[in-house]
């Protein structure tokens, strides 16, 4: 139970002493992610900036590590806890060191001089988070993922126990966000950070949290593990859509996970599979790029696609843990075929 | 990181050298040459006796130390707004701090002259304290309802006009023996500074840039963004006070004993940027105070040689090379 880091207790948060949300209850344990989910505006950045303190709780309390946030000491706090917001930073003329070494404020003295150990922090969060090839870089014409990144080191650079981020990922493409959340994975398992954000990809919040806290309509709805909270038409209740639609769109039925692309031209491509026997990896066959070597029976389409007709890894839903442990193994085939090998 | 201590120390050391060079220059130049040696006895003499020395003692130093020190203050002061802002472009004379002060300045002569009496340095500066808080309370007003920083200098600006067409106005109608006094003031000028003046010019320009200096930490903060300030530990709240108070009395310094000064607080810390490559306040801070000093050296020689023996306003000098500055900034932001 002492693993519990942060925790609410009759949390009502919003604006002006108007509360916006009630009831909102939850703990999250050090190294674990809550994932906060619902639609725009329900209150998932009120809740954030209530347990920043960048607004102060309408009733009920928040306790960081078993301690009433509101009366605690800037830099006490400061030292548990970092943010990474939505909020453009206006870095003039600072290399991407600089921004991340200004998560070692609450370290600094009277005029803030980094002391060498404090610039060795730096340099290790930043291998940790991979930017380190961004040290000397100007802050203002990284990419939007670089800074991203760079925007979680500075985070991390605080040594915080609990992490909150708002949207991080809403401005990556599908191979910086999942950089950024896996990246994120890792840090809060090795340093035991408690992560708490906001996601707009729900496929994303699926499969990083540990927790997930669904806000609707004033209230927090439900709170649970991904697999409690992803069930039958929750998501399009949540979101206010009508039954089913959202599965029309991404595909899936029942309690299925992974989404199928009916968007891909190729759909469906495994002709003569029963559909559901592949909903999973249907658009991220880890064999595909394998071509020949693949170990299925399969022929191309007229449009040059791969259709497969015996998969080696029948995609079923069991089968994908398999295949992300071969994982390695796989794509260092594929790369060997890319070379020509 | 080495690369960038060095370009630092560089940067100083030939900041320095500059402002010495000004310095020297402004001592000898003007309308009797003085040369180095004649300096250097005046200077022993205290202009005990000689003409010369006279000159030299009572009328250039204090008033090349005014211009220095004022020149800094303009300098952190604009370099503190513009972190309040976030605004590369805000400055006391742009925002219409420096308009309000003259406006309280100019009625408070007024009414001290009507009443017989000369006010003292204490009172200026206090007069011109409450103008730049006025002004400033407008602009923060103006600031919690529009968020767009173009639109916050066109009110600037505006406040700008209002308060110089009053103080026009109270000017007009004051003793045609205060007029010449106050219309000189009122354009910006270094001239008639006084060696007590001198001393209180000192000590609040001093004090103050000291004093933002001590805050040039929450000011890194604070630089990228409020959400982040807060969680770095900054009280906010306190943290706006302070910077608000600090840049109001520089300002307002200034303003009391050289009238509205144009550009510098915008110009100065640009140029300090652009030679340290950096916006750290710690760096900027005194770098800014020792640029503005240099700046305000460079256009008060101008001012006093250029014409001579007319002199010009320092505003005038001052706004050929910071308006510029200003417009290519403009331009540089639309760009990027």
């Amino acid at each position: 139970m002492d693993d519990i880091i942060l925790h609410t207790k009759d949390l009502a948060v919003g604006y002006g002493g108007q509360a916006v949300l009630r009831d909102v209850t939850f703990s999250v344990r050090r190294g674990e992610i809550m994932t906060l989910i619902g639609p725009n505006g329900a209150g998932k950045s009120t809740i954030l900036k209530t347990l920043a303190r960048q607004l102060s709780p309408v009733a009920g309390c928040v306790y960081l590590g078993g301690e009433d946030l509101a009366p605690m000491h800037g830099n006490a706090l400061a030292r548990q806890l970092a943010i990474v917001t939505t909020e453009r930073p206006r870095a003039e003329l600072m290399t991407c060191a600089d921004v991340v070494a200004t998560g070692r404020y609450p370290y600094t003295g009277r005029l803030g001089v980094l002391s060498p150990a404090d610039r060795d922090a730096v340099a290790d969060v930043m291998a940790l988070v991979h930017v380190t090839e961004l040290s000397g870089r100007d802050f203002s014409r990284v990419s939007d993922g670089q800074r991203q990144r760079v925007m979680l080191a500075r985070a991390v650079c605080q040594e915080p126990d609990v992490l909150l981020l708002d949207e991080p990922t809403s401005f990556l493409d599908v191979r910086y966000r999942v950089d950024f959340l896996t990246t994120l994975r890792a840090l809060a398992r090795e340093k035991r950070i408690a992560v708490v954000m906001s996601l707009h990809e729900l496929d994303c919040a699926e499969r990083i949290s540990d927790t997930v806290l669904c806000v609707r309509a004033g209230a927090v709805d439900r709170v649970g593990r991904p697999e409690e909270v992803f069930t039958g038409d929750y998501i399009e209740a949540l979101y206010g859509m009508e039954p089913g639609s959202y599965r029309a769109f991404f595909g899936g039925a029942g309690d299925r996970r992974f989404f199928q692309n009916r968007a891909c031209e190729s759909f469906p491509c495994h002709g003569g599979v029963d559909e559901a026997d592949f909903n999973c990896l249907f658009c991220f066959c880890p064999l595909y790029a394998l071509g020949e070597r693949c170990g299925g029976s399969f022929h191309y389409t007229e449009k040059g696609v791969k259709s497969c007709v015996d998969c080696a890894f029948p995609h079923r839903r069991e089968n994908y843990e398999r295949v992300l442990a071969r994982w390695p193994e796989l794509s260092a085939l594929a790369k060997g075929k890319d070379h020509g090998v | 990181m080495e690369g960038r201590k060095r370009r630092c120390a560089w940067a100083f050391a030939l900041l320095l050298a500059l402002l010495l060079a000004l310095l020297a220059a402004n001592l000898s130049i003007g309308s009797v040459r003085v040369g180095a040696d004649e300096l250097r006895d005046a200077l022993r003499a205290r202009g005990a006796v000689e003409t010369l020395g006279r000159v030299v003692w009572t009328l250039r130093l204090p008033r090349l130390l005014a211009a220095a020190l004022l020149g800094g203050a303009l300098a952190v002061s604009g370099f503190l707004l513009q972190t309040f802002f976030a605004n590369p472009i805000a400055g006391p004379f742009v925002l219409g701090i420096s308009s309000g002060a003259k406006l309280t300045v100019a009625l408070m002569l007024i009414a001290a002259l009507a009443c017989g009496r000369t006010p003292g340095s204490a009172a200026m500066i206090g007069a011109a304290f409450c103008g730049s808080m006025l002004a400033m309370g407008f602009i923060l007003l103006v600031s919690a309802r529009v968020r767009n920083l173009s639109l916050l200098v066109v009110c600037g600006v505006m406040v700008g006009y209002i308060c110089n067409a009053v103080t026009e106005l109270v000017v007009t109608f004051a003793d045609d023996a205060n007029i010449v006094n106050l219309h000189n003031w009122s354009m910006g000028s270094f001239s008639g500074v006084r060696w007590s003046n001198v001393r209180v010019i000192a000590w609040v320009t001093l004090a103050g840039t000291a004093l933002s200096f001590l805050l040039s930490k929450p000011m890194s903060a604070y630089q990228l963004g409020e959400g982040y300030a807060q969680n770095m530990g900054v009280n906010l709240r306190r943290f706006r006070l302070e910077l608000i108070l600090l840049s109001s009395v520089l300002s307002a310094c200034v303003t009391a004993f050289a009238g509205p000064i144009s550009f510098v607080g915008v110009a100065a810390p640009h140029l300090m940027k652009s030679l340290f490559r950096t916006a750290k306040p710690i760096v900027m801070i005194p770098a800014c105070f020792l640029g503005g000093a240099a700046f305000c050296l460079l256009c008060d020689l101008l001012a006093r040689t250029l014409f001579a023996p007319t002199e010009l306003s320092i505003s005038s000098v001052t706004a050929v090379f910071g308006a510029p500055i200003v417009i290519w900034m403009l331009l540089k932001r639309k760009a990027a």
